[in-house]
């Protein structure tokens, strides 16, 4: 009998998220005929996309263990959404973008301002990596501090104000769709899969998964720890950007404020997703699960028109559920 | 006891002693420069100062016109929209440094109020502007009349929609009770005497994406909605945009709260076809002016009003132009 059950309960403390997520869909379905059409299923996953984006970065960085987490994922969201418009802008243009600009800029502006951007964001991550990894900083103070200097860093360079209107390119990025699917959905799904088979498949992912299992082993067989802890949160700024120009021309408003508190839900998607906060284990495509149960509670929570009193307290309820659960389950493989 | 050892015992005594008397003398000569001192210390506190023109303005303002009018004044932000545990501690640290005027727009009407209470206790003069908070703490609440403001533009609506239509509200974030005030000015002054219905009411958390969310989703679960209306220009961009996606650019009216620059621009444009406007300027010094005046006595507080309103218009197609340029 053990052995027919085994298998079932490996799949399902994987992916057992997929389980919820049908579970809390068809009670939505139920609920409203408006749920389940494939323009609101579309929708959901499209707004799960820029936490989506953020968990796969996430997910590394909680696996390294050692109390692995990045806390200022959401202000380079921001820093990189504001630089990336002030250097789309003409300079007369700033502290007054009062109005919705529709600017048509040169491909070498946008390839400059997306760069640039892409570049604060890896750079916000590697000076995390670095205070984590050379100086020994614990993850969450390092990132706190970038958390809290990113932000204001972005309130700087933008004067506090937000940009309205971004050029087309940008906004296909959020808005557009190729083949029926929409942009965030696309690139959303392209990094997850990348950074499965990274996870899964490659040297570097090995050497991450055994960082967070026991640093000491891990340093032992001559992994350089310190390197791929670098690499890491590099990677993890990077992806913060893309998130932050990806947010950029979905609501077609680069912002100072933007991402505030994503941080929280990236964490949450990972956590749901199955990732351990102790490190060691975890896998992406959890992280992507959770980020869709996440979208899928909101949007129902929204159509059935529930009053939003009920909306965070629900959320985080189902984060600590999730948690709970996987906490139960070790608890039972560890017993067994 | 040897005579040199009781000289030096006596010399101790006396010096310990006078030690402890001294600061009577210092800290009676502090009181009396205290009290003939008129430089009060104003702290302007407030939600956030970025990408919130309406609470950077207001802010300013608060700050200048204390200054003007002789004072030490400091703006401290919080932040976020949010941020209601780092007001808090704000206020928290403001009571410790001892500030005469602290001119504040609560973020959480419940939060704040043990450490009004605290401030109160310790002689601060606090005034709220733009949002109140509960309690008896402060001295005076300055703001738009948000409730009476929003129903104006109710009224707008039912005049757009000729008294019948399927209306959607993006609404503030949760526990604001400004966002409260404008939501249900607008939902229960909407629906009176008209055959409108509030199909749907979700919040936006005044944020661009997540009102854009909230928009998106209402309308996939309403596919017929003649007007959509915003609690804040800051939000009305993202609920904009969800019209623009969902296909329905130009079949949605919109009407948005604030009356900033970028919201009458919009009208100028024809994207929306009204926003009630706010007077920060005029709130931030108006609350630096009663918190001033209420510290030096100028102003009896017994005849202070409890609430004062400093107003609101209305901003359509007919007088954006001439607004557009005195907007925040």
């Amino acid at each position: 009998m053990r052995r027919l059950t085994e298998p079932a309960r490996q799949y399902f403390s994987q992916y057992g998220i997929l389980v919820w997520i049908v579970v809390v869909g068809l009670v939505f379905s139920l609920l409203s005929r408006r749920f389940l059409d494939l323009h609101n299923l579309l929708n959901i996953v499209t707004q799960s996309s820029i936490i989506g984006i953020l968990s796969v970065g996430m997910t590394l960085v909680i696996i390294t263990g050692g109390g692995g987490i990045d806390l200022s994922v959401g202000s380079i969201v921001g820093i990189s959404s504001v630089t990336m418009a002030m250097l789309i802008i003409p300079p007369s243009y700033f502290r007054d973008t009062a109005s919705m600009l529709s600017l048509s800029v040169t491909t070498m502006t946008l390839v400059k301002a997306v760069g640039v951007a892409l570049l604060v964001g890896t750079a916000c991550g590697a000076v995390n990596g670095l205070f984590i990894s050379r100086v020994g900083l614990p993850p969450f103070i390092a990132t706190l501090g970038m958390m809290i200097t990113a932000r204001g860093v972005a309130a700087y360079v933008s004067a506090g104000m937000p940009t309205y209107g971004m050029p087309k390119p940008i906004v296909f990025l959020g808005q557009g769709r190729i083949g029926g699917i929409p942009l965030p959905i696309l690139i959303m799904l392209v990094l997850g899969v990348i950074g499965y088979f990274v996870l899964t498949r490659t040297v570097f992912g090995a050497s991450v998964i055994a960082i967070g299992g026991n640093r000491e082993t891990a340093k032992l067989s001559g992994i350089r720890v310190k390197r791929i802890l670098l690499i890491v949160y590099a990677l993890n700024g990077l992806l913060a950007a893309v998130a932050g120009i990806v947010l950029t021309g979905y609501g077609n408003q680069a912002h100072p404020e933007a991402g505030a508190l994503s941080e929280l839900y990236a964490i949450g998607a990972v956590v749901v997703g199955g990732t351990s906060l102790m490190g060691g284990k975890g896998g992406i495509i959890g992280s992507l699960l959770g980020a869709i149960l996440m979208a899928e509670v909101q949007n129902g929570i929204n159509i059935l028109n529930i009053p939003v009193a009920y909306m965070q307290p629900a959320l985080g309820t189902l984060i600590v559920l999730a948690v709970m659960l996987d906490q139960w389950q070790k608890r039972r493989v560890v017993s067994e | 006891m040897s005579e040199l050892k009781k000289r030096v015992l006596t010399g101790a005594v006396v010096a310990f002693a006078a030690l402890l008397l001294l600061p009577l003398a210092y800290a009676g000569g502090a009181n009396e420069s205290a009290k003939k001192t008129s430089k009060p210390k104003v702290a302007v506190v407030v939600k956030t100062l970025t990408g919130d023109v309406f609470q950077l303005k207001m802010a300013e303002a608060a700050r200048d016109r204390a200054i003007e009018l002789g004072a030490d004044a400091t703006i401290y932000q919080a932040g976020g929209q949010t941020a209601v545990q780092k007001l808090v501690s704000i206020l928290e640290d403001l009571i410790v440094q001892k500030v005469d005027i602290i001119v504040v727009s609560p973020l959480d009407s419940k939060a704040v109020v043990p450490a009004f209470a605290e401030a109160k206790k310790a002689g601060i003069v606090i005034v709220c502007m733009d949002q109140t908070a509960e309690g008896n703490d402060f001295v005076s609440f300055i703001s738009t009349d948000n409730y009476k403001a929003a129903a104006l533009g109710a009224e707008y609506a039912k005049k757009a929609l000729n008294g019948k239509g399927n209306v959607l509200v993006v609404e503030g974030a949760p526990g604001s009770s400004v966002g409260d005030q404008r939501r249900d000015g607008f939902k229960e002054t909407v629906v009176k005497g008209s055959d409108i219905k509030i199909v749907g009411s979700q919040s936006g958390f005044w944020q661009n994406d997540k009102a854009l969310e909230a928009a998106q989703n209402m309308l996939q679960a309403n596919p017929d909605v003649d007007l959509i209306f915003s609690c804040s220009d800051v939000m009305v961009g993202g609920i904009l945009e969800a019209i623009k996606m969902a296909g329905k650019e130009g079949t949605i009216k919109v009407i948005s709260f604030d009356g900033s620059k970028f919201g009458v621009n919009l009208i100028l444009d024809g994207k929306i076809i009204a926003d009630v406007a706010q007077f920060p300027v005029k709130i931030g010094k108006t609350a630096a002016e009663t918190g001033i005046g209420v510290w030096n006595k100028s102003i009896k507080v017994e005849s202070l009003a409890r609430f004062i309103d400093v107003g609101t218009t209305l901003i359509t197609p007919e007088n954006a132009k001439s607004l557009v340029d005195s907007a925040f």
